[in-house]
Parts: C-alpha cells; sequence; structure tokens
C-alpha cells in the first residue's frame, strides 16, 4: 500500500474508532455497573489488525483512546481505558499472529473483550485498594463474553466489505 | 466457526462458572462469619450479640419505665421481634432479619435492631444508613 493511502486509511479508521467512542459513550447502559459498556469501538481496532497489521491497530486503538478520553469528556476514566484497552489489543494481536489457523475471528474477539476488562479490575482494585472489587469479575465475565461476540461477529461482517473497498 | 473455537468457549464457560462459585461461597462464608446484631434502647446500645455464636434460640425482653415491653427472639443468624407493647405492631410484621444493613425497628418504645458486619463494630464509631 502506498504511503498516503496507508496514512489516510489509518486516520479514517482512527477518526471512526473516536466517533464510535464517544457516541457509545452517550448510550446509557441498561445495568448499573461501572465498566460494563459495548465497547463497539474494539471493532475497528480488530478490522484495523485484520486489514493492515498489528502495528497499525496498536496505533490506532492508543489513538483512540488517548483522544476520545479527550472529546467525550471522561478523562478520569482514562487510566482504566488505556490498561484495558492496551491489555485487550495484545492479547488479540498474539493470538491473530499464532492462532489464527485455529481460531476465528469471533473467539479472538470474546478473548479480547475478557481481558479488557480483567485490565480494568487491576487497575481499579489499584485505585481503590481493595481486593474485594474482584467479586465483580463474574458479571463482567459474562458481559465481555457477550459484547465480545457481538464485536467479533459486526468486525468480521464489516471486514467482508472493507476488503472490496480497500484492496481491490 | 473453526476447530480451537469450542475449546476457546469451553475454557470461557468454565472460567465463568468458577468465577460464580467462587462469588457464591464468599458470601456464604461471609454470612455465616461475622455478623453482629446491634440492640438499641433510645438510642443507646443495650445489647451487642453475634448471631452466628448463637446456637439455642433465646428470648430477651427489654422493659422500660413506662411497662413498656418488647420481646426479641434470636436463633442463630437471625433476629426478630417476636413481641411488643406497641399499638402498630410494625417491629413484629418485619419478621426475621439476617442481612447485614437490615434494620427493625420499634419506633413508639424506641428499640431498634440493626445486623451489621463484625469488623465494622472495630473500626467505626457508629454507622448511619
Amino acid at each position: 500500500m502506498r504511503k498516503t493511502k496507508k496514512l489516510v486509511t489509518l486516520s479514517l479508521f482512527t477518526a471512526m474508532a473516536i466517533g464510535i467512542y464517544v457516541i457509545e459513550a452517550q448510550i446509557p447502559v441498561p445495568i448499573p455497573i461501572p465498566a460494563v459498556k459495548l465497547g463497539l469501538a474494539n471493532i475497528i481496532s480488530l478490522v484495523v489488525l485484520m486489514m493492515m497489521g498489528w502495528k497499525e491497530a496498536l496505533v490506532v486503538t492508543l489513538l483512540r483512546v488517548i483522544l476520545g478520553s479527550i472529546f467525550s469528556g471522561n478523562l478520569p476514566a482514562f487510566l482504566f481505558s488505556i490498561v484495558g484497552a492496551l491489555l485487550s489489543n495484545i492479547s488479540m494481536i498474539f493470538l491473530y499472529q499464532y492462532g489464527r489457523e485455529y481460531i476465528s475471528i469471533y473467539s479472538i474477539s470474546v478473548i479480547g473483550a475478557l481481558f479488557h476488562n480483567i485490565g480494568q479490575l487491576i487497575v481499579a482494585a489499584f485505585i481503590i485498594q481493595n481486593v474485594k472489587i474482584y467479586l465483580y469479575a463474574p458479571i463482567l465475565l459474562v458481559s465481555g463474553l457477550i459484547t465480545g461476540l457481538f464485536v467479533g461477529i459486526a468486525a468480521q461482517f464489516i471486514y467482508k466489505h472493507f476488503k472490496k473497498l480497500f484492496f481491490n | 466457526m473453526k476447530k480451537g473455537d469450542w475449546w476457546v468457549f469451553l475454557g470461557i464457560g468454565i472460567i465463568i462458572i468458577c468465577s460464580f462459585i467462587g462469588l457464591k461461597i464468599y458470601k456464604l462464608k461471609n454470612k455465616s462469619v461475622d455478623q453482629v446484631a446491634i440492640i438499641k434502647q433510645n438510642n443507646k446500645i443495650i445489647d451487642v450479640i453475634e448471631l452466628s455464636s448463637v446456637k439455642e434460640p433465646v428470648i430477651i425482653e427489654i422493659k422500660d419505665e413506662n411497662k413498656k415491653y418488647n420481646k426479641i427472639e434470636i436463633q442463630s443468624g437471625r433476629i426478630r421481634f417476636i413481641e411488643s407493647s406497641c399499638p402498630d405492631q410494625v417491629c413484629v410484621h418485619t419478621g426475621w432479619i439476617n442481612e447485614a444493613g437490615s434494620i427493625a425497628v420499634c419506633l413508639p418504645n424506641m428499640i431498634s435492631i440493626e445486623i451489621i458486619q463484625a469488623q465494622q463494630t472495630k473500626e467505626v464509631d457508629d454507622v448511619v444508613y
């Protein structure tokens, strides 16, 4: 891919991720538990990982978390977001690089979502200095399973159509 | 869906089930260990009972100078007003209470029972709900 095209594509993906992130922050969650949310912005991370490679996916995720936290006015949650997003992205990259033949994108997405929640739990336990926060773990695992599956299906769908658009 | 997916989902399912079992065990343990009932009359603590250490059902009677009385029954892990001289009988109808944070009150006689975690009695001066 030419350098300019790559730059534009990455910028577009980052913009999309931030847009999704900001809009998602406005959607009320039916369950009153802090860390439960859809994680739709993860779709973009997954698509970039599949289409362009792991370095680009990491860059897009980092930019999305930093800029998204600023734009959505949710800066206190920045630490939660960045640890969760990095952990989830690294696990997905690892699985995609080495386990692509054995597991589909759905599993990769689910594991990514679970690691996102685990990262947030770790940060929360550090911040409030109380291990009892891990009592949330079962609920977060279930929510991660559901949202991760949804994100995986969405990413697979987008990937199928974006491939024709960008790489013809 | 590829072959490895089933193993992934099986593993995640096992982890989730284990975490729920762990949560259940933790809650059960906490429930039986350290719950304390505090009985107050006129806002003064008159009795503190560790509910889990009660083996046989006990009935205690609290009287005040105006011939008002309340009978409180205590069993292992739970406590209730069994009889009261007050006209509305709200405290009796509250029934058994057994969870930390729950409370039964007899307003006319100024008597209340509340259950708190045992650690809180050591660390906190007073608990307001």
